[in-house]
């Protein structure tokens, strides 16, 4: 009878695997009303509780046994008392787990589409609003947020007394130009207005037609200040160019030349550039580069590439394309060295290497001043160089690597500044070099390239001058110290509790005497403490992953399941059952 | 039926006759389901250790009886199990298995869930054909010491590390998997064994799966809490959880997120204004003991942290770094905290200053190396399974023949080999 009634059961669930596309169908009735109920996922949270409390009624109590807390263990003892009333229910105690766990996992299943319901097909008119509200929730804690930093951030550029804005921004041309002045939008409030409109002014002037409308858009400016019958014209001018491009190349493609058909698409990619529109023209450099054969051309190909792939912030295809073009060139040609040099050291930047960002900045072969004015230009060449040398090298090799490094030197010569932090750093004349880093650290903020990483960055520098000042010592007042970094006791000590703590510093503070001490290692027990610590954790972490591992290869796992929300739950008895006999 | 009888007591010698009998025995089932009211007669008369087989058998059968005597059955379980012989058990531990199964039901249902304690921790060793195989029974044994509060009778069982399945021999569902850890870590919680807790939790979380289970949900929840009083940081899930899994579990346990967000500032005052926001969530969960727990171990967190960085230190400092109201108060911690060896200080109360050492254990002694020399063996043992496992991955054909198409290198080598073996 009862082995019976188990093969009904498996046959029901064979049926119920046939009939899954028209549970499928269900599937979306189900959504619809469970939507209906759940506007949001943190309703979704209270519905399995609620639901769970509905279902269980005896589950709070249930729980209250099973807590793992001391905090609870008098009300757990209170409950002691009423053990016979706790008793009746469990029976009902494993049941209840079963229970449980399917309507959750019903339920999740059912949130599990929830989330992922733009993807599917037949949505419907609920779906997508609470969709939106979720989305438009997301956005603007998002914007919130970010306003929070860019407040704390703003200004700092504004503290700098000696910034000259003319001057600094007249080195720039372009793009480059238009996006440093973007940053200085963002980011000063003393600039903001003649900013954004030299930077309206500069697209206009270089007839960068789709990067107009794109800072219109991102800024939420006003429609109305936008130039129509500038934007009119320049477009008319464009199509009749465009189509000009376009035919050259229907005719390239009809001879059937590739080199010629190169020719044309980088043409083409000229063209996008000029008006602005970065993401085409690399779409037609890149078709462009396997066209071509030409050595000469290729390396061409490469930098147009590297250049595009930077204004677009892509800068994993930037060091891809430099690395490449790095091989191509000729080691004479020095001025497309340095162009590729650089582009590889500013992908470094964003990657977060910093030593091999370093390492390509202060190997830039002397003489690139003006010839890559949309991306670098000599001045920065130099502050880069610097800031990475200084964050990643030590004493000798900024003396090897900066200082005396006579192709780089060239480039410090526009930097006086740059050089002489460099130089105070090396002869340890700690308070002069703390001044000088803080003015570079304002002018860092607004630029391109550092804005994202300024802060770790001099954290780095100062970090190091730290480092080496407290090398020669076995101990030191820190009183003095604070005094030869420009800052009060307090926050020093802060900060060398910090350099300790993350292993930069092998120090202990006497915070009693205010004295810095250097820090007595005994390896031995050292090492023996880590290995056993890390025998711990290697012993722990496989044992774990050798569960798993057989859970898969016997396919165990948690499965969705597909059911009604009406059903009946299996009870208990059903559940041995199916275990096998 | 009484040939069957005479077949149990004859064919329980060796393994040869003991095949026969599982094999007679199966053939029997239809039988001895009509026969119902014999059974308890023919029970009766076998020995538990020697007739082990087909006794395990005849008590499985039994609970597909409705009509049976609860208290009858539990007693004749109760007797049974601790006495059964493992070589026996083995030849079907399924039927073992159903043996407990149904053991710690009756125990539930005739509300002595005390009684199933000693029988499930002496069955559970003898169900295991290795004795790192995981088994329905630890969930059930799990919830039982949890609900008569005998915690420490679980931990033979819990300290036994198992990772082995095997499906063949004995079904486990992975509900069993999830509620063994989940019980599990919380029983080691309650002893405050939070790194054992944290690695039990997390072993819930990272079973694979296609969706969320609610007992998933819940090891998470105080998976976050386990950890940070295991480690005083909040956790990162490894990279091998369900990627399904860990995307609901951050969108639906938001205020354990923040908890943990910041428990991580080290800042005293955003973890209660954290916990004040999210008391009633938590209460709801009943994790707000353990939520107290960790923010008072915030404080230890941060006192253990300043004797990597200072050596002396005054108290006031540490009163003032932590909120204290008195440099008493803050005396009181680490006295207290010296006394649980949680810091090794010693305090000058003429001064009002503390001295942090490091660690004073110099690894040097007998028990050190003896402690090294187990842990050594462990992982060696561990290393050959490991090792078993990837003997198994590589000769697997379904292995060999995916890592065919991927490398076409091993086309060209197999087909050398076999046109060296067609030129034999």
């Amino acid at each position: 009878m009862e082995i019976e009634k188990n093969l009904n059961n498996n046959n029901n669930n064979n049926n119920n695997n046939n009939n899954n596309q028209i549970e499928m169908e269900n599937q979306n009735q189900i959504e619809m009303e469970n939507q209906i109920e759940m506007e949001n996922q943190n309703q979704i949270q209270n519905q399995i509780e609620m639901e769970n409390q509905n279902e269980n009624q005896n589950q709070n109590e249930n729980q209250n046994q099973i807590e793992m807390e001391n905090q609870n263990q008098i009300e757990i003892e209170n409950q002691n008392e009423n053990q016979n009333e706790n008793q009746n229910e469990m029976e009902n105690q494993i049941q209840n787990q079963i229970e449980m766990e399917n309507q959750n996992e019903n339920q999740n299943e059912n949130q599990n589409e929830n989330t992922n319901e733009i993807r599917i097909e037949n949505q419907n008119e609920i779906e997508i609003e609470d969709g939106k509200e979720n989305n438009q929730k997301n956005q603007n804690q998002n914007q919130n947020q970010k306003m929070q930093t860019e407040a704390e951030e703003q200004s700092i550029i504004d503290t700098l007394e000696e910034f000259d804005f003319d001057n600094y921004i007249s080195k720039y041309s372009g793009n480059s130009k238009i996006q440093r002045l973007l940053i200085l939008y963002k980011k000063s409030r003393k600039y903001k207005e003649i900013a954004l409109k030299m930077a309206l002014e500069e697209v206009k002037a270089s007839k960068h037609i789709t990067q107009y409308i794109t800072i219109f858009n991102e800024f939420k400016l006003k429609y109305q200040e936008t130039d129509n019958v500038w934007i009119q014209n320049v477009e008319e001018e464009y199509a009749k160019k465009q189509e000009e491009l376009e035919n050259a190349l229907k005719n390239a493609r009809l001879r059937n030349v590739q080199d010629h058909i190169g020719l044309c698409l980088v043409d083409l990619g000229d063209f996008s550039c000029k008006k602005g529109d970065f993401s085409t023209a690399y779409k037609y450099y890149l078709r462009s580069n396997t066209m071509i054969t030409n050595r000469t051309q290729k390396l061409e190909r490469l930098l147009k590439l590297i250049e595009v792939s930077i204004i677009l912030k892509n800068f994993g295809i930037t060091l891809k394309y430099g690395e490449e073009a790095e091989r191509f060139v000729d080691s004479s040609d020095k001025i497309s060295l340095a162009k590729i040099k650089a582009a590889i050291g500013i992908s470094y930047i964003h990657q977060e290497s910093y030593t091999k960002a370093a390492q390509s900045f202060l190997s830039i072969p002397e003489g690139l001043q003006e010839e890559f004015r949309e991306i670098i230009t000599g001045y920065d060449i130099g502050l880069y160089g610097i800031l990475f040398g200084l964050a990643t090298k030590n004493r000798y090799g900024i003396l090897n690597g900066i200082l005396n490094n006579s192709s780089f030197g060239w480039y410090l010569e526009n930097i006086p500044e740059a050089h002489n932090l460099a130089s105070d750093f090396y002869n340890a004349s700690y308070s002069s070099f703390t001044m000088r880093l803080s003015q570079f650290h304002a002018l860092s903020s607004i630029d391109i390239h550092l804005s994202n990483c300024y802060s770790k960055l001099f954290k780095l520098i100062r970090s190091k001058a730290i480092q080496q000042y407290f090398f020669p010592f076995s101990s030191i007042s820190l009183s003095l110290m604070a005094n030869d970094f420009l800052s009060d006791i307090g926050s020093f000590e802060k900060e060398i509790s910090e350099l300790i703590f993350d292993g930069s510093l092998s120090a202990k503070i006497d915070a009693f005497n205010m004295v810095l001490h250097k820090r007595q290692v005994d390896i031995r027990s050292e090492s023996y403490e880590k290995s056993f610590e890390f025998g711990e954790n290697y012993y722990r972490k496989t044992k774990m992953l050798l569960l798993f591992a057989n859970l898969k290869k016997s396919n165990l796992k948690v499965k969705k399941i597909k059911k009604r929300k009406d059903q009946n739950y299996p009870s208990l008895d059903d559940f041995k059952r199916n275990r096998k006999d | 039926m009484e040939k069957l009888l005479q077949q149990i007591v004859q064919l329980s010698g060796n393994q040869k006759d003991l095949d026969k009998l599982r094999k007679a025995l199966n053939e029997s089932k239809d039988k001895v389901l009509k026969n119902f009211q014999i059974i308890d007669g023919m029970i009766g008369q076998l020995e538990d250790s020697k007739h082990t087989l087909g006794k395990m058998f005849l008590l499985s059968m039994k609970g597909q009886s409705r009509s049976t005597n609860p208290e009858q059955y539990l007693v004749q379980l109760e007797r049974f199990i601790p006495r059964a012989t493992q070589n026996q058990v083995q030849i079907m531990p399924e039927w073992y298995s159903n043996c407990l199964t149904r053991m710690t039901q009756l125990a539930f249902d005739l509300k002595v869930p005390q009684r199933a304690v000693y029988p499930l921790q002496k069955g559970i060793p003898l169900l295991q054909t290795v004795p790192e195989l995981i088994t329905p029974s630890h969930s059930h044994f799990m919830l039982v010491c949890l609900y008569t509060r005998n915690y420490r009778a679980a931990l033979p069982i819990l300290e036994n590390d198992v990772y082995d399945i095997d499906t063949k021999k004995l079904s486990i569902t992975v509900k069993d998997v999830l509620l063994y850890y989940y019980y599990g870590g919380i029983i080691y919680g309650v002893l405050k064994r939070w790194r054992d807790a944290t690695d039990f939790f997390e072993q819930a979380i990272t079973v694979p799966g296609e969706a969320l289970s609610a007992i998933v949900l819940e090891s998470y929840k105080k998976y976050i809490f386990a950890h940070i009083l295991a480690f005083g940081k909040a956790p990162s899930l490894p990279r091998y959880t369900s990627p399904v899994v860990v995307r609901l579990l951050k969108n639906l346990c938001k205020p354990y997120e923040e908890f943990a967000k910041a428990y991580d500032t080290h800042d005293m005052g955003q973890l209660d204004m954290c916990l004040a926001t999210h008391n009633e969530i938590f209460e709801k969960d009943k994790n707000i003991g353990l939520a107290k727990q960790c923010a008072q171990s915030l404080i230890r967190r941060g006192i253990q942290r300043l004797t990597k960085t200072y050596i002396k230190l005054p108290l006031e400092q540490i009163a003032k770094e932590f909120n204290l109201k008195s440099a008493q108060q803050a005396e009181f911690y680490i006295l207290d905290m010296i006394e649980k060896g949680e810091v090794f200080a010693k305090i000058d109360q003429q001064e009002g200053q503390v001295s942090f050492f490091d660690d004073p254990e110099p690894y040097n002694t007998s028990e050190m190396s003896e402690k090294l020399i187990s842990k050594i063996k462990d992982v060696t043992n561990l290393t050959e399974k490991l090792q078993t496992l990837d003997e198994f991955i590589v000769t697997d054909l379904d292995y060999i023949r995916k890592t065919m198409d991927d490398d076409e290198e091993f086309e060209v080598q197999d087909s050398i080999v076999k046109d060296g073996v067609s030129d034999k």
